[in-house]
């Protein structure tokens, strides 16, 4: 009796103890997702979110320090006085960015030898250089060659500099075009292009067009940008990008769901900013007025206007912007054909908007001489709603804005017109000592400090 | 192994038999004719005995001549000699030490003096007499150790419950409710930082079927629950019949008046405008910065489309009607509550029942907000034989309502009322219900809609009518119970329960255009939603009740399986663009999204637990639970945790007679497993986004489907997590019994936490699950009972209930120190390492080395820091609770003191409407002038290598707070931009309230006598009729993002309430 008594007690205490695992099927896995996709799955869910990219925050933010915009309520007023403290881009940064456009890009480069896929593998190294340049752009020092390493255990990144930063972009964009001119392999984009629809051609175009947009961005840093800019210009020209129907833009669709940024604006933060008074004094008598605002409004996200209605394209590079490009190239380096080329880019901005072609040619007639005012002034106007402006602002001090006097001294100290962007507050609670680092190596994290690029 | 198990049996089949020579068999009660489960029979001279079942029945085999001894704890022990008889009923008289039966894990009752560590019930009165639709408001106050926090006054809205506080960052910290031994879902679905205020399912439940509930605190208490009662376990059990009673009915009725009770001020005194100069609806301005009312009047142009007296005009230019201020508060109505419950119970000499079916309907003080349920409740219980018995319960609930917006949200209610302009008269004249009715109010008969900014913020007459939340929830929870007595004091029971409920919305925003249709503001859009949960659970266990030496020593044993499956789909269809006003359905909407999200996990333990007794001096007991858990890795995904404890009744051993003193340690651990799919990483469906103002874009788009690399990183070596607690308590009661305290000390740690830690983005995710993490929590509990007078006419009793604790989160995983738990960008709650759980988070001001603000010497105003930081703590230092009960004859008044001492509140209401200028603060303080900040003038100078400046000349520039001439950008309370700074806003949210006073008089019985009934009595409760608190914006108790981690926000949450009821009981 006993010894049964224990034997009960010693079997229930082993099986107590030694307790294998237990099998519970499929019950943990996500029947709403894949574990595994197929590249022409990611490459549209990347492209939407670059395009949505353009047109957002990263379009608004800049384009109120470039007074195209100014708040009259809520936050957008708040940004008006530079006040955009480090709340203000987490979501661009984290839902945009790095883990929005960019990690399914970094997946693309790095899937695409292994499906020997090099289309989409070029097309997502195009991409990867815009979102990249955007970024720096903007904060200065950014995580990049440690950034996307998650799956094998980099969870806190370090930050590369400006100057490494535009190498990566520099490389990105070669290493596009090998892949581009190259044969195009096992798999290659179609409809779910959704720039292009596998146009390949169209691409190796784009990849010179930014490399022309990334060369003259650092004419700050010497001249010889401003000469490989040109030969970038060419060279996209040469590619075949020589009107408006090389643009690389993302179409929107027609519907709320699908619709552009600027009409989700609108939709979800009406009448919360209008255009800015210096940027309609300098569009008055301009035909592109009327296609910019409501009419007898100052509303520019209006779907009556050209950029507000649900399926506006937002633009990843156009052919005004290379127009505008040679323009400068060609007047600092002291070539010829500035002014044609500086006209050339207002007409095909006019002509993309559907301006009527006698009202084109008279204020072509209004438009003279090619001095860096007059071009940057004309660029201004052209690449509307771009974030593109302040970029050329900070190079070249036109067009020459006057700051608001209402200026968030604490974050903008001096008052003058922000040079750059603070660091989201993710990334100072998240990647504590890699934001710092850079921002000491940097100077300070506040809006008046000059970056590596504009210095 | 069966072999043993057989051969066992018959041993002890055979023992009984041979010594079995006749059987006697009988009932034991109380005093009171209450049955008493679990005394203890033992034939006196042996160590043979058996105890008694939960309705009292004992059957044991004796000799002739024997002497039973019938002994309980807390109950003077009994000797009967059998005789010749072969049933003996038995009352047993309590000692002089009060009673307390508590029901533990598993449903087993057990004596409070038996246990180890701390566990509390509330009186089944006191939560009915709370006048609370959601159970889970009617414990705030009631138990030490208990936090309620309701997410606003709402009908239907949810309420937060924590035992404790919270220990888990990311995980649930809600404790486990448990109804007749079967857990049920308390889960919330949809509330977050805007939308409608949506209900905690325990809502469900009708609070008066509710015979006792206990709570269980620590994890010594819940090993037993596993894994889900993590947090704690509200332990219920509804109310039953018994057996042998004729049927009895009873009746009760309550209807309760309600209206708010604490509101933002506002001023009355300033138009619409910006700088001292008006602006009228049309120009859309949001700014209450404008003349004094005073100086306009209206022009008298009767086709002016936002009021039928005209636009405002400087007084003088127009027809001499002065302007007028409206009061925007007059749009609450009085809230009215029906509540009536009708039950019958009784037995037969097999079988027992209770019978119940309510019906409740609560009209909000948002005019069109409601809430309705009807419950009905049958718990049947029958012998099937001497040995089976079996139970069945099945409760079916129907609830829902309608939900009106709230929170940050442009056609929020309080957001669309607290931003309008006082001088735009949002009910035409018509105020609450009567305003709601009156369509000119907010529509014009062209369909725009009128409002101060032209239809930019919804007129909150207009939300009410167009933007509403309609849910219907269908519920049932129900069981089947067998319970075989294999022999004396060996129990076999199985119970499956099944849990389910199907929850139905229909989400309607009404398409927005203005007064003259030339903008539409809004497209409108109508979201269906079904929410299909069915959680299954299982028990088998064995219970084995053995006395020893002669009653010496007593042993309770049990063991037992577990199986556990939740099975969750949510299927939303979300349609855009609405053709047609008025009309909310899905076949209105010109684009269409679906999404279709299920959730299934399982959980498998099994469980030992062991009481053991010595003379009614010390226990002991000790549980182990092994978990399988589905959301673990697939090969290691069990885990095992045990606890003991100690109890000591050192007054026994003393010999102390009047005077109860008993001590009690114990220890225990309780594991928790990880979040649904975290242990590999997932492609979703493509969103396109990244923008916090605009809604984003979902795929299917453009024709294309797509796919993302999910945002959260797998993780295949996640271990469960573990919380260790240790407890230390001592149980006081003197003089009889009249004044008591059990206190109680307790300290968590929470170790290898299963945090979905947020990452940097730049990794490629934005949160991976990891085992990382240490939170500390550490409290003290206290229970003062009283009775400082008594006599035969009259009583006084007093219970105080003393809650503090501390929550800190001691440790994060590497590289991360802080965790976003809710709330916004602007100002949220945290887990920060190094700082209390959920501390407030956002925009401050810059400061020198001593914390001294910094002012900037060219405007002589606080400098604005880039940098957030800490603002404030949410959790309260200390919640008292106090209940004074005075009984005269058949009258009786009970009283609820409810103190809650610190809890910071960020009040984004207040720091959004000085923005706008319709506080009433923003009013007063408009004609400041010469103020001069606290703080040091900014001096780069003065920096240290840190670049902290140290010290600083004491400001001393004056500046005006609104001054019309620098314009409106300068003012105090917009130059820091929308809102403000988050520094500005966290406010102190202590209180004190009279949460509820009740007087009670039953009908004596020379009335009843003359009646059919049985039993009569009327009440009147007020309920939160005095508050007092330093918070300025509504009641402090409120939660804008409800039952989630997050807490201490509070973004235009709707009001809470104050309610006067009368009530009526009968009994048949």
């Amino acid at each position: 009796m006993k010894k049964y008594k224990l034997n009960i007690v010693a079997v229930l205490l082993a099986t107590l103890i030694t307790v294998p695992s237990c099998d519970f099927g499929d019950t943990n896995v996500d029947p709403q997702s894949l574990s595994e996709v197929s590249l022409n799955l990611v490459l549209p869910s990347a492209i939407a979110q670059v395009g949505f990219n353009n047109f957002a925050v990263a379009a608004r933010n800049p384009g109120i320090i470039m007074q195209y915009f100014e708040g009259t309520d809520a936050q957008q007023l708040q940004y008006t006085s530079y006040n955009m403290p480090d709340n203000t881009f987490n979501n661009l940064w984290r839902t945009g960015l790095y883990g929005g456009a960019m990690k399914d890009l970094d997946l693309i480069i790095k899937q695409a030898p292994e499906d020997n896929a090099p289309h989409y593998g070029g097309i997502a190294k195009i991409l990867m250089a815009e979102s990249l340049g955007l970024t720096t752009k903007f904060f200065g020092d950014a995580p990049y060659s440690n950034a996307f390493l998650g799956e094998e255990g980099v969870i806190s990144p370090t930050y590369d500099t400006q100057e490494e930063l535009f190498t990566a972009i520099d490389g990105l964009l070669s290493s596009a075009l090998t892949d581009l001119q190259g044969p195009a392999g096992d798999i290659v984009p179609g409809a779910d292009d959704l720039v292009f629809g596998g146009d390949i051609d169209a691409w190796i175009a784009t990849a010179y067009a930014l490399q022309a947009r990334y060369a003259i961005l650092r004419s700050e840093k010497g001249s010889s940008f401003y000469t490989d800019a040109l030969t970038a210009v060419n060279n996209a020209y040469n590619a075949g990008f020589t009107s408006n129907s090389g643009n690389a833009e993302v179409n929107f669709d027609a519907s709320a769901n699908g619709a552009n940024p600027f009409h989700q604006f609108h939709r979800d933060r009406s009448n919360t900013m209008v255009l800015a008074s210096y940027f309609l004094g300098q569009m008055s008598g301009d035909p592109r007025l009327a296609l910019i605002r409501e009419p007898g409004t100052s509303n520019g996200f209006a779907p009556t206007t050209y950029w507000g209605r649900q399926e506006s394209p937002s633009v990843i590079i156009n052919y005004a912007e290379l127009k505008f490009i040679e323009a400068e190239a060609l007047s600092q380096t002291g070539g010829s054909g500035a002014e044609a080329a500086m006209k050339a880019g207002i007409a095909a901005n006019m002509d993309q908007m559907g301006v009527d072609a006698e009202d084109r040619d008279n204020y072509l007639l209004t438009v003279s001489g090619s001095s860096l005012a007059t071009i940057i002034g004309e660029k201004y106007k052209a690449l509307y709603p771009q974030n593109i402006a302040w970029d050329d602002y900070r190079r070249t001090g036109f067009p020459a804005i006057t700051p608001n006097a209402d200026n968030a001294a604490g974050l903008n100290p001096g008052g003058d017109i922000p040079r750059r962007f603070i660091y989201p507050n993710s990334e100072k609670n998240l990647n504590t000592d890699n934001v710092n680092a850079a921002i000491s190596n940097q100077g300070s994290d506040l809006m008046n400090e000059t970056l590596w690029v504009f210095q | 192994m069966k072999r043993i198990l057989l051969l066992t049996t018959l041993f002890f089949m055979a023992i009984t038999c041979l010594i079995a020579q006749r059987t006697v068999s009988g009932k034991v009660t109380d005093d009171t004719g209450e049955a008493l489960p679990g005394v203890n029979v033992v034939i006196k001279g042996t160590t043979t005995g058996v105890t008694t079942d939960l309705d009292g029945n004992y059957r044991i085999s004796v000799e002739d001549g024997a002497t039973l001894v019938f002994s309980y704890v807390g109950f003077d022990t009994q000797e009967v000699a059998v005789g010749a008889r072969s049933t003996i009923d038995l009352s047993m008289a309590g000692t002089t030490e009060l009673q307390e039966v508590v029901v533990t894990a598993i449903g087993i009752e057990s004596n409070k003096r038996a246990l180890g560590y701390s566990v509390q019930n509330v009186d089944s009165d006191d939560l009915a007499n709370a006048q609370e639709t959601n159970l889970v408001n009617a414990l705030a106050g009631k138990a030490a150790g208990v936090t309620v926090v309701s997410s606003g006054g709402d009908p239907g809205a949810s309420s937060n419950i924590r035992i404790r506080g919270n220990t888990s960052i990311t995980g649930s910290n809600s404790p486990l409710f448990v109804i007749d031994g079967v857990p049920i879902d308390n889960s919330e679905s949809g509330n977050g930082v805007g939308g409608v205020p949506q209900s905690n399912r325990a809502i469900d439940l009708n609070p008066s079927d509710i015979a006792s509930l206990t709570v269980l605190k620590g994890p010594s208490a819940t090993a037993l629950y596993g894994i889900r009662a993590a947090g704690g376990a509200i332990v219920i059990t509804t109310k039953s019949g018994k057996r042998n009673s004729a049927p009895s009915v009873s009746f009760t009725s309550s209807v309760e008046i309600t209206e708010a009770n604490k509101l933002l001020p506002l001023q009355r005194e300033y138009a619409q405008g910006s700088s001292g100069v008006y602006q009228g609806p049309e120009t859309f301005s949001g700014f209450s910065w404008g003349p004094r009312i005073a100086d306009l009047e209206y022009d008298g142009d009767d086709t002016y489309p936002f009021d039928p007296r005209g636009a405002l005009v400087a007084a003088g230019e127009g027809n001499g009607t002065p302007a007028r201020a409206f009061d925007n508060y007059d749009f609450f109505d009085t809230g009215i509550t029906t509540d009536n419950n009708v039950s019958v119970r009784g037995g037969t000499e097999k079988t027992s029942y209770y019978l119940s079916a309510g019906y409740l309907n609560q009209k909000g003080i948002v005019p069109n907000s409601q809430f309705e349920r009807v419950t009905f409740r049958t718990n049947l219980s029958t012998d099937i034989t001497d040995k089976l018995t079996v139970s069945m319960s099945a409760a079916y609930s129907n609830s829902g309502g309608i939900r009106m917006q709230r929170g940050s949200n442009l056609r929020g209610v309080m957001l669309g009322l607290i931003r309008n302009t006082p001088s735009f008269d949002l009910g035409l004249g018509r105020s609450g219900r009567d305003g709601a009715d009156y369509q000119p109010a907010y529509q014009y008969p062209n369909g725009g809609q009128r409002s101060y900014r032209d239809g930019i913020y919804d007129n909150p007459y207009w939300v009410v009518n167009k933007n509403f939340t309609e849910d219907n929830v269908n519920r049932i929870i129900g069981y089947a119970a067998l319970n075989y007595e294999l022999m004396p004091g060996l129990n076999i029971q199985y119970k499956l329960g099944v849990d389910n409920f199907i929850d139905s919305r229909v989400a309607a925003i009404e398409k927005v255009q203005n007064n003259d249709l030339s903008i539409e503001w809004n497209p409108g859009s109508v979201v269906n939603r079904e929410i299909n949960s069915t959680d299954l659970n299982s028990d088998f266990i064995i219970t084995y009740d053995k006395t020893f030496s002669g009653g010496d020593i007593t042993l309770n044993a049990l063991a037992g399986h577990n199986y556990y499956k939740s099975t969750f789909t949510d299927n939303q269809t979300t349609g855009n663009s609405l053709a047609s006003l008025d009309f909310y359905n899905i076949a209105n909407a010109s684009d269409v999204i679906s999404t279709y999200n299920p959730v299934d996990r399982e959980l498998m333990g099994v469980f030992a637990d062991v009481k053991l007794g010595y003379r009614d001096m010390v226990f002991l007991n000790l549980t182990g639970r092994n978990d399988w858990s589905s959301t673990l890795p697939d090969d290691d995904n069990s885990f095992f945790y045990p606890s003991v404890a100690l109890g000591f009744v050192a007054s026994e051993a003393l010999d102390l007679s009047d005077t109860y003193v008993k001590v009690r340690a114990s220890w225990g651990q309780v594991g928790n497993d990880a979040p649904v799919y975290s242990t590999i990483s997932y492609f979703g469906q493509g969103f396109v986004g990244g923008d916090g103002f605009l809604t984003g874009t979902q795929f299917p788009f453009n024709g294309v489907n797509a796919f993302e690399q999910n945002g959260t990183l797998g993780n295949n070596v996640l271990k469960p997590e573990l919380t260790s607690t240790y407890e230390f308590g001592v149980d006081v009661k003197v003089l009889g019994g009249r004044l008591g305290l059990d206190l109680t000390y307790y300290n968590s740690e929470t170790e290898d936490q299963i945090i979905p830690v947020t990452v940097s983005a730049a990794s490629g995710y934005l949160q991976t699950v990891t085992n990382a993490g240490l939170v500390k929590n550490e409290g003290i509990e206290a229970v003062l009972t009283g009775t400082p007078y008594q006599s035969n006419d009259f009583s006084w009793d007093v219970t105080v209930n003393f809650t503090q604790y501390e929550n800190t989160v001691e440790e994060l995983a590497p590289g991360l120190t802080n965790v976003f738990l809710a709330g916004f960008t602007s100002v949220s709650s945290r887990a920060i390492e190094g700082e209390p759980f959920g501390a407030l988070f956002g925009g401050q001001f810059q400061k020198n080395d001593q914390g001294q603000v910094l002012i900037d010497p060219a405007t002589g105003f606080p400098l604005q820091d880039a940098d957030s930081d800490i603002l404030g703590d949410p959790n309260p230092d200390f919640l008292m609770g106090i209940r004074n009960t005075f009984s005269y004859k058949n009258f009786t008044v009970s009283a609820l003191l409810d103190i809650r001492k610190g809890g910071d509140i960020w009040n984004g209401t207040s720091g959004i409407a000085n923005y706008f200028g319709t506080s009433k603060k923003s009013g007063d303080t408009r004609n400041l002038t010469g103020v001069v900040f606290d703080g040091v003038l900014a001096d780069d100078a003065l920096e240290n290598a840190d670049g902290v400046q140290v010290g600083g000349t004491p400001n001393n520039i004056q500046v005006d707070f609104a001054n019309e001439a620098q314009g409106l950008g300068t003012y105090r309370y917009v130059r820091y931009g929308f809102g403000g700074l988050g520094e500005s806003n966290v406010q102190d949210g202590s209180w004190v309230r009279l949460r509820e006073v009740s007087l009670t008089y039953n009908l004596p019985k020379s009335i009843l006598d003359n009646t059919p009934f049985k039993s009569a009595s009327i009440s009147a409760v007020g309920r939160n009729l005095w508050l007092e608190t330093p918070y300025t914006g509504i009641d402090p108790e409120t939660n804008l993002t409800g039952a989630t981690n997050g807490f201490g926000l509070d973004y235009f949450n709707n009001p809470n309430t104050k309610g006067y009821t009368f009530k009526l009981q009968l009994g048949l």
